[in-house]
C-alpha cells in the first residue's frame, strides 16, 4: 500500500468526478488554472478552530480538510487512501497498528511532521478529554515511536481494521504541529492551505500553501462566508456574491438544477433519516407493530413532497451510498391495510397511543416528515403524540436510560461510511444508553454477534457478507421505521471547477480551481 | 458635592445590584432549561462515561450554586471564562460581535434621528395636509412591517434586482446599509409620529402663543421654542429602542446572515454555552444600563426643569 498519491492525481480524479456528474463531457480535462479566491458560503461558522474539539462534519470540511492533514483520507468513492501515513499494517490480533509515515513534510510553521509529532497529536487528545477522544482515540492505550517515521499504536482492546481507518481519517483525526500547540496556537498544520484568519461568525480566510508536500493547491485563497439563513444563501449565490454555497435548501436544489448558469451537485449519502422504535416498551416489543407501523407510511411520497423526490425510499438498513456494503435487503411498502390487519393480529386492533419525539430545525425537513408519519399512522389507527423539542433537549431526554425513557419513537438522522459506525452505534445492545445511542433499546443477540465480528473483520469479503446479513435481519425486525435516505445540495457558479461533494457528507475544496 | 455628582454616584451604586441580580437569572434561567453541554460536546454515539469527563472538564459536575460561586469569584476578577463550545475566551469571541451589533445599533438609530425627527416635524407643521397624512401614512406602514419580510425585500431589491449591496453577511459599511435600514423602518415611523403627536401638543401651549404674539417667525418658534420641549419622549424612546438593539436585532441580524450578538446568544442557548450566554446577557444589562444613564442625562439637557 506504499503507492504515493500526488496532489495532482487526486485532483485530476476529483475533476473527473465533478465534470462526469454535471456536463457529462469526459473529454480532454482542462488543466487547473493557478489562482484566485473562492467565497463560499457555509450554513455554520466553524464551531472551534481546534479542531480536535469540533463537533460538526462542515468544521470539517472547511478547516480539517484544508487546513491539515490526516494520517489517512477519504476519496470520492469512499476508498481510505494514503495521507500522512504511506502504508501501515495490523498485527493479527488488532492490538498494535503501525504507520509508516510520509518524509520530507513540514508543519506551516516550518517544523518537520514526525512519529513525535503523531504521539504529542494523540496524546493530547487523550488528555485534554475532548470530543475527539471517544470518535478516534478511545482505545488508543499508548503511541510508541519506533522511529523517526514509523509509529506504533498499542490498542487496549482489539480494534477492527475498518473503524481504525476510518477514526483516523475522521474529521476530529488531523495534526497538528506540535510546536504550535505549545504557543497555544491550533490552526498550525500541514495541509493545502494555511489559516489566515477568522472572524467568528463572520468569515474563515485561508491561503494557499505553497510548499504543500503535493505541490501547491490552485486557488490562492479561500473565503469561508458564515451565511447561516438559507435563503439567503441561495440569494448570494445568485448574485454572484459568493462562488459556492453549500447546505442548499431541498426546493431550491429543485429550482436551481434548472439553472444554465449555476452547477447544483446533491449526490446520495451515506446518511438517512428513521424512527428508531423503543423495542423494550409497550406494543413496540411485538416485531408484528413495528412492521405495522413501517408499511402505514408512505415513504415515496415523503420523499416526493417534503424531500423534492432528492432523497430515496429505504430498501435496506444502509443507504445505498454505503459502498460497498450496501444491500437491498428489501422494504416496506406503503401497505396501510396489511398495516391495519397486523395491528389486529397484535392485539391492537381498536388503535394505540405512543409518544413521538422530534428535534426542532436539525435536519431538514425533520418536522414536516415527522408530522406526515404523524398523519399516516393515525390513518391506521396509531395515535403518535408529536412533541417537537430543541436539540439539546431533545438529545437529554431521548438518551435517558431504559428505566426513565418515555420515548417510544423520535425521529432521527444517522448514517456513516463504514457499516460499523452506522449500525453498531445504535443496534448493539451494549450500546444502549447511557453507555451510547441505541435509543431504541435494540436487543438482539444474533446481532449484537455479527456486528462484533463484522468489526473484527479485515477481509473485505467477509465484512460485506456479515453485513449483507445484518442488513437483511434488521430489515425483517423493523427497529426502525425506515424512511429515506438523504442528500445535501452544494451548488456553485460555472467559473467553479473541481469542487467535490463526497458522500460522507464532507465538501472537499482543496483541488478546486477557478476558470477566468 | 454638587447635586448632580451626588445622582451620578447613587445611579451607578445601584449598578453593582443590578447586575449580581442579572447574573443571577441568567445563571438560574439556562440552568433551568434541560440539555447538558458535555453531551453535545461528546455526540450521540458517547458513553456516559465520556460525558462525565467532559463535565469535570468544565465544572459542570459541581452543585449549582457552587458553579455559581466560582462564577461570580472569576466575574470579580474581571474573567468572563471560556465558551465551552469553541473553548476560546468568552471576552475575544464578544468583542467582534458586540462591536458589528454597536456599528448597526448606531446606523440604525442615527438614519432614525435624520429621517424620523425632521418627518415629524414637517407633519405636525404641516397638519392636516395630504403631507401630513401620507408622511403618517407611510409611518404606520413601518411600524406594522414586520422586519424579516422587510429586510427579504430590500435583499430583492437592492441586492438581487439593482446588485447595489450586498444580500447578507458582515463586512464594512456596505454591508450594513440594508440591515441598517430595516431596523431603522419601525423606529423612524415610531419616532415621526411620536415627535409629531408632541409638538402638536407644545404647539398649543401658552408660551407658543406667547411667542406668536411676540412676532417671532413659525420656525424660529418651532425650532427655537417647541421641538426641544418635544423631544422629550422622543428620547425616551430612543434610548429603549437603543438599549434593545445593543441587544441584538436576532430577525435581522439572521435574514441578513449578520454575525451580531443577538444571533450569538441564541445559538450559544441552543449549544447549552452556559458561560457565553451568561457572559452576553451580562454585557447586554450592562449596555442597556448605560444607555438609560445617558438618556437620563440628556433628558435635562432637552428639559432644563428636569434636574437631579
Amino acid at each position: 500500500m506504499g503507492q504515493r498519491v500526488g496532489w495532482r492525481a487526486v485532483a485530476a480524479a476529483l475533476l473527473v468526478a465533478a465534470l462526469g456528474a454535471t456536463s457529462g463531457a469526459l473529454g480532454a480535462q482542462p488543466r487547473p488554472k493557478t489562482g484566485g479566491t473562492l467565497n463560499i458560503a457555509s450554513p455554520i461558522d466553524v464551531d472551534t478552530l481546534d479542531i480536535h474539539k469540533t463537533g460538526t462534519v462542515l468544521t470539517g470540511s472547511m478547516l480539517g480538510m484544508t487546513v491539515f492533514d490526516r494520517l489517512v483520507e477519504w476519496n470520492v468513492k469512499l476508498e481510505i487512501v494514503p495521507g500522512l501515513a504511506e502504508s501501515w499494517q495490523a498485527s493479527r490480533d488488532g492490538l498494535h497498528w503501525t504507520f509508516q509515515l510520509r518524509r520530507g513534510v513540514k508543519f506551516h510553521d516550518g517544523t518537520p511532521f514526525n512519529a513525535d509529532a503523531v504521539k504529542a497529536n494523540f496524546e493530547r487528545v487523550a488528555r485534554d478529554r475532548v470530543r475527539a477522544r471517544t470518535r478516534v482515540f478511545g482505545e488508543v492505550k499508548a503511541v510508541e515511536v519506533v522511529d523517526d517515521h514509523t509509529v506504533r499504536f498499542v490498542m487496549d482492546r482489539p480494534k477492527g481494521f475498518h473503524v481504525m481507518l476510518e477514526n483516523l481519517s475522521s474529521y476530529n483525526g488531523p495534526i497538528i504541529s506540535p510546536a504550535a500547540l505549545k504557543q497555544g496556537k491550533v490552526t498550525v498544520g500541514t495541509g493545502p492551505f494555511r489559516f489566515v484568519e477568522h472572524r467568528p461568525g463572520e468569515r474563515l480566510v485561508l491561503e494557499a500553501n505553497r510548499e504543500y508536500w503535493a505541490g501547491r493547491p490552485p486557488l490562492d485563497r479561500i473565503v469561508w462566508r458564515t451565511i447561516p439563513d438559507p435563503a439567503t444563501r441561495v440569494r448570494m449565490l445568485e448574485t454572484g456574491e459568493v462562488d459556492a454555497a453549500t447546505v442548499i435548501p431541498f426546493q431550491d436544489v429543485a429550482r436551481l438544477q434548472r439553472r444554465q448558469d449555476l452547477t447544483v451537485q446533491a449526490p446520495r449519502m451515506v446518511v438517512f433519516y428513521i424512527i428508531p422504535m423503543n423495542t423494550q416498551r409497550g406494543p413496540l416489543k411485538d416485531v408484528r407493530v413495528r412492521q405495522a407501523l413501517n408499511y402505514a407510511v408512505d415513504k415515496e411520497q415523503i420523499n416526493r413532497t417534503v424531500l423534492f423526490g432528492l432523497g430515496r425510499p429505504m430498501d435496506s438498513a444502509m443507504s445505498s451510498a454505503q459502498r460497498p456494503y450496501y444491500k437491498r435487503a428489501g422494504g416496506y411498502e406503503y401497505n396501510p391495510e396489511r398495516a391495519k390487519q397486523l395491528l389486529r393480529e397484535a392485539g391492537y386492533g381498536s388503535g394505540l397511543k405512543l409518544k413521538f419525539r422530534v428535534p426542532a430545525r436539525r435536519h431538514p425537513g425533520g418536522e414536516q416528515i415527522s408530522e406526515a408519519v404523524q398523519g399516516y399512522l393515525a390513518a391506521v389507527g396509531v395515535q403518535a403524540e408529536l412533541e417537537t423539542l430543541e436539540w439539546a433537549t431533545f438529545e437529554s431526554v431521548t438518551a435517558r436510560p431504559l428505566d426513565r425513557n418515555d420515548t417510544d419513537l423520535y425521529f432521527y438522522w444517522w448514517g456513516g461510511a463504514d457499516p460499523d459506525l452506522s449500525l453498531a452505534f445504535i443496534l448493539h445492545s451494549d450500546r444502549w444508553p447511557p453507555r451510547g445511542a441505541n435509543r431504541g433499546f435494540y436487543k438482539n443477540p444474533r446481532i449484537d454477534e455479527l456486528l462484533v465480528a463484522g468489526r473484527m473483520e479485515a477481509d473485505l469479503r467477509r465484512r460485506v457478507q456479515i453485513y449483507g446479513e445484518v442488513q437483511e435481519a434488521i430489515v425483517k425486525d423493523a427497529p426502525w421505521i425506515f424512511l429515506t435516505e438523504v442528500t445535501v445540495g452544494t451548488a456553485w457558479r460555472p467559473h467553479v471547477k473541481a469542487l467535490s461533494v463526497i458522500p460522507t457528507t464532507t465538501l472537499d475544496v482543496r483541488g478546486a480551481w477557478l476558470d477566468r | 458635592m454638587g447635586r448632580f455628582r451626588r445622582y451620578l454616584l447613587a445611579r451607578l451604586l445601584f449598578v453593582l445590584p443590578t447586575l449580581l441580580g442579572v447574573s443571577l437569572l441568567a445563571f438560574g434561567l439556562i440552568h433551568l432549561i434541560p440539555g447538558d453541554p458535555a453531551r453535545l460536546i461528546a455526540g450521540d454515539d458517547a458513553t456516559d462515561e465520556t460525558i462525565r469527563d467532559i463535565q469535570a472538564a468544565y465544572g459542570l459536575d459541581r452543585p449549582l450554586h457552587i458553579q455559581y460561586l466560582i462564577y461570580l469569584g472569576n466575574l470579580a476578577r474581571g474573567q468572563l471564562g471560556v465558551s465551552i463550545r469553541s473553548g476560546r475566551p468568552i471576552l475575544e469571541e464578544i468583542a467582534p460581535r458586540f462591536l458589528n451589533t454597536l456599528q448597526l445599533a448606531l446606523a440604525a438609530i442615527l438614519l432614525t434621528v435624520a429621517a424620523g425627527i425632521p418627518l415629524g416635524v414637517l407633519a405636525a407643521s404641516r397638519r392636516r395636509t395630504a403631507l401630513d397624512r401620507l408622511s403618517m401614512l407611510a409611518a404606520l406602514c413601518g411600524i406594522a412591517t414586520p422586519v424579516f419580510w422587510l429586510g427579504i425585500l430590500f435583499q430583492i431589491v437592492f441586492a438581487v434586482w439593482l446588485q447595489w449591496l450586498p444580500s447578507g453577511g458582515t463586512g464594512g459599511l456596505r454591508y450594513l446599509l440594508l440591515p441598517a435600514f430595516t431596523l431603522a423602518a419601525f423606529s423612524v415611523a415610531n419616532v415621526a409620529r411620536l415627535t409629531r403627536a408632541s409638538l402638536l401638543e407644545i404647539l398649543g401651549q401658552d408660551f407658543i402663543r406667547t411667542a406668536r404674539a411676540k412676532g417671532l417667525t413659525e420656525p424660529a418658534i418651532l425650532f427655537g421654542h417647541a421641538l426641544r420641549n418635544a423631544l422629550i419622549p422622543t428620547l425616551t424612546f430612543l434610548s429603549l429602542q437603543f438599549g434593545f438593539l445593543l441587544g441584538g436585532a436576532v430577525l435581522t441580524e439572521t435574514v441578513f446572515s449578520y454575525s451580531g450578538i443577538g444571533r450569538y446568544l441564541v445559538q450559544s442557548i441552543f449549544f447549552r454555552d452556559y458561560p457565553v450566554v451568561q457572559g452576553v446577557i451580562l454585557i447586554i444589562a450592562c449596555s442597556y444600563i448605560l444607555v438609560n444613564l445617558v438618556a437620563d442625562l440628556l433628558y435635562s439637557w432637552a428639559d432644563p426643569r428636569i434636574s437631579y
